[in-house]
C-alpha cells in the first residue's frame, strides 16, 4: 500500500520522477534536482524540437513522472492534447512560460515556417540569453519543491550552485564578445534561433531562413539578404548543427562571406555549457 | 415542351453556383493569426522574485512595497513577492549589519514574471534605508 502511495505521488525509492520535453531542460533539471530527481528524457540531444510529436510509447514512458518539463513559448504546441492524457498527479510545466518574450519581427527577416513560428509570433529560443536560464533553474526549482517539499534544502543549493556557474558562464561569454569590434557584431544565421542572443550580447540580426530549422527562403528573401550583406561586407555566416547548410553556402558564395563553424540552437549538445561555449567561441573566431 | 422562364432562368445558374461556393470559401479565408502564447502579464498582482545578494552577511532585512512587507532571515536569498501591476515599482529598503561590519554593499534584483530583470546595488554602513524605483517602458 505504502508503495503504491509512492508511486501514485512520483516519488519511488529512486526519488521523484520527472520527464523532460527538452534536451536543455533535461540539463537544467538534473543540475537542479541531483540525486532526488529520476529524469526520463523524452526529447533527447540531436531531435528537432520544433517537429517533435509525442507517441503513445514516449507517453507510456512518462507515466511515472510526477512533473513533465517542457520548454514553453509555444515550442510545442502539442502540449494540450498531452494534458489530455495525463493522470490526475501528473501536471505540466512550461519553464519558460515567466521569462519575457521577445516577439518575432518583420525586421528580423523572419520566414513563417509554420504558423506556430510567424511574424506576430513569439520567439520560443529563449534559452540564448543566460540570464533566462538562471530564470529556469529558479522555476524548476520552485517546482521541484512544490512536489518534493522534504528535498527543499537540496534543490535550493543546487539552485544556487547552477546559478552561480550560469553566472559565470555569463561572464565570460561577455568577456569573449567584447573582444568583437562593435560595428562587427551581426549574426547572420539559418535559423531564427538567435533573437535572444543578440539581443542580450548586442548584435545585430540576421536569420535568412526563419524559424525552423528546415524552412525554405523564398527568392525576394534570399536576393534581399544577399543585398545587405554585401552592403554591410559580413565577414561570415554561421550554419547549424542538425540544419541544412545549402541556403547559407550559397549567400556566403555570392557575398563573399566564409561560412563558419556551425552553432547549435535547440540544444544538441551534452549540457547548456558547452552550447554556449561552442557558440561563443565560433562566433568569436569568425567575427573578430 | 417549353420549360417556365423561372426553370429556364434558374437551370444555366446551377453549374456557377456550384463552382461559386468552393470559390467563395477560398477567398473568405481569414487572413492568417499567428499563434500567441498565453500572457502571463494579466490579472491586478504581479508575482515576481526578489533576490538578494550580499558581500557581508545582514542582521535585518525588509522590504516594503505599498501595504506589504517581506523580512529577510540572513540566510534567505530570495523570495516571491506579490504586488499591485504597473509600469513602475517602489521598494523601500531597510537593512541593518552585524556591528563592525565595513560599509558594504546588496544587490537586490528584481524579477518579475514575463518582465525584464531589473537590479540595484545598496551600499551602507550599519544600516540603510533607501527607496528603490524601478520602471519599464514598454509593460503593462
Amino acid at each position: 500500500m505504502k508503495w503504491f502511495l509512492f508511486l501514485f505521488l512520483g516519488l519511488t525509492a529512486h526519488g521523484l520522477d520527472v520527464a523532460s520535453l527538452h534536451p536543455l531542460i533535461t540539463d537544467a533539471v538534473k543540475q537542479v534536482g541531483g540525486n532526488r530527481v529520476s529524469v526520463v528524457e523524452v526529447v533527447k540531444p540531436g531531435m528537432n524540437v520544433h517537429k517533435f510529436q509525442p507517441k503513445a510509447s514516449d507517453i507510456k514512458k512518462m507515466a511515472q513522472a510526477r512533473i513533465i518539463f517542457a520548454s514553453g513559448k509555444n515550442l510545442e504546441p502539442y502540449l494540450k492534447g498531452l494534458k489530455d492524457n495525463l493522470q490526475k498527479h501528473q501536471s505540466i510545466v512550461e519553464v519558460g512560460r515567466t521569462i519575457p518574450s521577445q516577439k518575432i519581427s518583420k525586421k528580423d527577416q523572419i520566414y513563417a515556417c509554420c504558423p506556430h513560428h510567424a511574424v506576430g509570433g513569439i520567439d520560443p529560443h529563449w534559452w540564448h540569453n543566460i540570464s533566462n536560464m538562471e530564470r529556469a533553474i529558479r522555476v524548476i526549482e520552485k517546482e521541484l519543491t512544490k512536489a518534493d517539499p522534504a528535498g527543499n534544502t537540496t534543490y535550493a543549493a543546487n539552485s544556487k550552485v547552477a546559478r552561480q556557474r550560469l553566472d559565470q558562464l555569463e561572464a565570460w561569454a561577455k568577456g569573449q564578445i567584447a573582444t568583437i569590434p562593435r560595428g562587427k557584431r551581426h549574426l547572420v544565421t539559418a535559423h531564427a534561433a538567435f533573437g535572444y542572443f543578440c539581443k542580450a550580447y548586442g548584435f545585430k540580426a540576421t536569420f535568412v531562413q526563419g524559424l525552423s530549422a528546415d524552412g525554405e527562403v523564398s527568392a525576394t528573401q534570399l536576393a534581399q539578404s544577399i543585398q545587405e550583406l554585401r552592403k554591410e561586407a559580413i565577414p561570415m555566416v554561421f550554419p547549424e548543427k542538425t540544419a541544412n547548410p545549402k541556403v547559407l553556402q550559397q549567400i556566403a558564395k555570392q557575398t563573399g562571406a566564409k561560412v563558419g563553424k556551425p552553432l547549435i540552437a535547440d540544444g544538441s549538445s551534452k549540457s547548456y555549457q558547452a552550447m554556449i561555449q561552442s557558440n561563443v567561441t565560433h562566433i568569436v573566431a569568425g567575427l573578430k | 415542351m417549353t420549360k417556365s422562364p423561372l426553370t429556364a432562368t434558374l437551370i444555366p445558374l446551377i453549374p456557377l453556383a456550384a463552382l461559386g461556393w468552393p470559390l467563395a470559401k477560398v477567398i473568405n479565408q481569414k487572413a492568417y493569426q499567428p499563434v500567441e502564447v498565453e500572457d502571463v502579464a494579466t490579472g491586478p498582482l504581479t508575482t515576481a522574485d526578489l533576490e538578494i545578494n550580499t558581500a557581508h552577511p545582514f542582521k535585518e532585512m525588509t522590504v516594503t512595497i505599498g501595504g506589504s512587507s517581506w523580512s529577510f532571515a540572513p540566510d534567505e536569498d530570495v523570495k516571491e513577492i506579490h504586488y499591485e501591476r504597473g509600469s513602475r515599482v517602489t521598494l523601500l529598503v531597510s537593512v541593518i549589519w552585524p556591528e563592525d561590519t565595513p560599509k558594504t554593499a546588496l544587490r537586490l534584483e528584481l524579477l518579475p514574471e514575463g518582465i525584464e530583470t531589473r537590479s540595484y546595488t545598496l551600499w551602507g554602513l550599519g544600516e540603510a534605508t533607501e527607496e528603490i524605483t524601478f520602471t519599464w517602458d514598454d509593460q503593462p
